[in-house]
């Protein structure tokens, strides 16, 4: 008796709670996610700060792309249009550039001047600012006339090539011809500064809070910031005084941070988020079988394995190659990776432009597609070379996120089965890689790399031998002099055969062990229409065109 | 009273000096660069950086400086999020974790001191059965995952399904975020429940120990029905234990929601507390070891107090 007593107690108590609690949520809120023209996306981690000139990672350049503009914007395709800047010419020696500024506002509707794109530049190179951290991104300008020389406190800022002629003129003086200079100018660092408003901004410990929060943004983009409740959500909603706003079509964005991708998952399927990210191949089958549209793109990257050079056995190129050819794309790509990344044969990312086609389709694979069986040949050849008995025993280095660990393993075993050649995995942090990696003081890295600008350049810098990043240790002095003709040609086509030239160059070495070109998938409900996934940083997620069906 | 208090204060400085000291050193001692790049970024610039946080002087002098600011009050500036300092940082992320761990809190206490009572009062029969399975889950489980199931059936399946008979758009539990009431349920109670396992089991063994001391039996015989009995004398003396545990269980829920907060997704210092080691945020990884070290001697010191009101023959020297 006491028994049932007691449980219809613990029922009712619970009922009446759920009753206290279900009238507490509010109506109000519930009927906006329905409403229309409003997207509700999960964007994965707060940003750090939005100042187009400080930012470097893909949550602030996801806001900062809606929320800024600079002189040009990438296009549905990735290619630079007209933004802030209503056209320009180039010199025919394609050293001097001139933007012509359109009548465009700041949200708070004063008008931008070239002043301001001449300040923000500026800032970006400043070697020592006095209320702000140095800018990370700040050496793509160094292609401009005298950057390099302010940005390494060796020149003064007068002597830098950027003149604000007028308001609606800005003029840019550049070292060298720089196909990729508008690819450039569409970055986040190239963005706009309202200097008045940045004066305006108080210090905390001697920085200026520009960025920091909502009172402190003022942009020039498409959308405005209505709310930011940090590793909350960030409200952006359609900026009445953009010059395009009648070609804007959503009214509001409402970017949920959620951190874990899971639960965003779970939101997605409870009907919170129209976009989702997708981190786990199952997944994705999961959510198209509820009704989701799964698509992938590629994200510009490309997973390789980074080789020293200098190393006692891989500096064989034999042996190289055995682990080049050791490796089974395909079921890498199928059975492993399993998000619709497509096996890198080459190193630059089909998504780099090339004259007429893409890089990839001018210069072609440079790793034959399934050659396992030649590996063991190339194995032997090393064996000889190296006058060893026995395969030396390598090591891998690997960063601690899942999906490098889970990559690592199956190099590993493919390996281990083609090449008979053990390697050992060491899994540290990114931070402790790149103290060894940068020391040189490491066999072989799992890395992914991706340029900053759409250019074969972008991929193919890092393996001249003066470049920081050099970490391969290649060092190829007919590399070096194809690198520095292709920098002074002004003939677009014969730059790119130079280029391709040099990659060609650079396979024959086979200093890098390429694997996948990465895309990244997500789900997106069927009403969303016109979403942009580009391949820069920039244009990660890009809603200009969006619309809801 | 007054003697305990002054003696605690002096004890918590040195306590929070070498708490300070250590996670110093220990930052500085961690391997790798100090900036991640994964750029083609020039050397000279990251010099620069370095240079602008003065990073590169002798650590002593560096030891001094954080030192001196700390005695201020002044826990620098973040060096992730290059313009907040780490105060507001803390000011604006521990109450969404206090306000969480409250509710938490009070879930926890509430329902594990009845379901403790319950569980002594018939003992051996099925309802001790029952509450032994809530707590046994309660310890076992760890937290992320009765997060995360407790998310998928509730907040998406039974959330679902409701807005689905009643055909409205309204949903009982959100699935992730923090923007009220019906937000802070699913989490607060999956936050609750590995605190309220341990008291229902505290609460039930030491009211049955309670019972069966002389004081009750004298009761008995005076002739008080059973529920006086309980109510006067028997719970307010197995409370005792409960309030000797109450400091370390509030701490761990105040400062342990990490996993809670990222599942649901909820703005609280949890997420700060991992990723700044991650990010090697020195001053954000100092300045929340000081916080979080000047929370648990507040809330130990607030514990000893209320037990020496609630029981008057300890006393507070």
């Amino acid at each position: 008796m006491r028994f049932s007593k007691g449980i219809i107690l613990l029922t009712t108590c619970l009922i009446c709670f759920s009753m206290i609690f279900a009238g507490c949520s509010d109506p109000k809120k519930q009927e906006a996610f329905l409403e229309e023209n409003i997207l509700n996306i999960s964007i994965g981690g707060e940003p750090e700060v939005l100042d187009p000139q400080l930012a470097i990672d893909v949550y602030p350049m996801r806001v900062i792309n809606a929320v800024f503009e600079g002189l040009c914007r990438n296009d549905e395709k990735g290619v630079p249009m007209p933004g802030v800047a209503k056209f320009w010419d180039i010199s025919e020696d394609k050293l001097t550039y001139t933007f012509y500024l359109r009548e465009a506002t700041w949200s708070d509707g004063t008008q931008i001047t070239a002043k301001d794109f001449k300040d923000a530049w500026l800032r970006a190179l400043d070697p020592n600012p006095k209320d702000h951290q140095p800018a990370l991104m700040g050496y793509l300008l160094m292609c401009i006339e005298g950057a390099e020389n302010y940005l390494y406190g060796e020149g003064s800022k007068e002597d830098v090539g950027i003149e604000a002629k007028d308001d609606k003129t800005l003029v840019v003086k550049l070292t060298k011809p720089t196909p990729y200079f508008l690819q450039i100018v569409s970055n986040s660092v190239a963005m706009p500064i309202n200097s008045e408003f940045y004066s305006k901004q108080p210090l905390v410990e001697g920085m200026s809070k520009y960025g920091a929060d909502i009172e402190n943004v003022l942009g020039n983009g498409p959308y405005v910031i209505k709310e930011w409740n940090h590793n909350e959500d960030i409200v952006l909603e359609k900026n009445p005084n953009y010059w395009n706003a009648e070609n804007i079509k959503l009214s509001t964005v409402n970017l949920r941070i959620i951190p874990d991708n899971s639960s965003a998952i779970t939101s997605f399927k409870a009907g919170e988020l129209d976009i989702v990210e997708i981190s786990e191949a199952h997944q994705r089958d999961e959510l198209k079988a509820k009704g989701a549209v799964v698509e992938s793109y590629n994200t510009g990257a490309t997973q390789y394995v980074s080789i020293n050079n200098e190393d006692k056995y891989l500096k064989n190129v034999n042996l190289r190659k055995a682990l080049v050819y050791g490796i089974e794309r395909e079921s890498l790509v199928n059975k492993v990776v399993k998000d619709g990344s497509e096996e890198a044969y080459a190193f630059v990312n089909p998504v780099v432009g090339g004259g007429n086609n893409s890089f990839r389709q001018e210069t072609g694979d440079l790793v034959r597609r399934d050659n396992t069986a030649e590996a063991e040949s190339f194995a032997l050849k090393s064996l000889v070379e190296l006058k060893l008995s026995d395969m030396p025993k390598l090591s891998l280095l690997v960063d601690d996120m899942e999906t490098s660990k889970r990559d690592a393993q199956a190099l590993q075993e493919m390996w281990r089965k083609n090449v008979g050649i053990e390697v050992e995995i060491e899994t540290m942090s990114f931070e402790s890689i790149q103290e060894r990696m940068m020391q040189k003081d490491y066999q072989m890295v799992l890395l992914r790399w991706s340029g900053d600008y759409n250019d074969p350049t972008s991929f193919l810098e890092i393996f001249e031998t003066e470049n920081y990043f050099n970490i391969v240790g290649f060092n190829n002095s007919e590399y070096d002099s194809l690198m520095s003709k292709a920098r002074e040609e002004t003939d677009e086509k014969k730059r790119m055969n130079l280029l391709s030239e040099a990659e060609e160059l650079l396979f024959k070495y086979m200093p890098i062990c390429p694997l996948y070109y990465v895309h990244n998938s997500y789900a997106v409900k069927p009403k969303v229409k016109g979403l942009v996934r580009g391949s820069s940083a920039i244009q990660d997620m890009d809603f200009y065109w969006t619309y809801l069906e | 009273m007054f003697r305990f208090i002054c003696r605690r204060l002096v004890l918590s400085l040195i306590t929070v000096w070498m708490v300070v000291t250590f996670t110093f050193l220990l930052m500085h001692h961690m391997p790798g660069e100090l900036f991640v790049v994964k750029k083609n970024v020039p050397p000279q610039v990251l010099e620069n950086i370095t240079q602008k946080y003065g990073l590169d002087r002798p650590k002593l002098e560096q030891y001094f400086i954080y030192l001196g600011n700390v005695v201020r009050g002044d826990l620098g500036i973040s060096m992730k999020y290059t313009n907040k300092s780490v105060n507001t940082i803390i000011s604006k992320a521990f109450p969404v974790s206090v306000d969480l761990g409250l509710r938490a809190l009070f879930i926890a206490l509430s329902m594990g001191i009845i379901l403790g009572i319950i569980a002594a009062l018939n003992k051996n029969k099925p309802l001790d059965d029952i509450t032994l399975f809530i707590s046994v889950i309660g310890v076992a489980v760890p937290g992320f995952v009765l997060g995360t199931l407790s998310q998928y059936l509730l907040c998406y399946k039974l959330t679902g399904f409701l807005s689905r008979v009643t055909g409205s758009s309204f949903r009982l539990f959100p699935v992730s975020g923090w923007k009220g009431f019906s937000y802070t349920l699913v989490p607060s109670a999956v936050l609750a429940f590995g605190a309220m396992a341990i008291i229902i089991r505290m609460m039930r063994s030491s009211l049955l120990d309670v019972l069966e001391l002389n004081y009750i039996v004298n009761a008995k015989v005076k002739g008080l029905s059973s529920r006086e009995i309980i109510t006067k004398h028997g719970i307010k003396n197995a409370l005792f234990p409960i309030v000797s545990v109450l400091g370390p269980l509030s701490v761990s829920i105040l400062l342990g929601s990490f996993a809670i907060e990222k599942i649901f997704s909820i703005p609280g210092l949890g997420h700060y507390l991992v990723t700044s080691v991650q990010e090697k945020d020195y001053t954000m990884v100092i300045g929340l070891s000081l916080f979080t070290s000047l929370i648990v001697i507040l809330v130990n010191t607030i514990t000893d107090i209320l037990y020496s009101i609630m029981d008057p023959r300890v006393q507070l020297k």
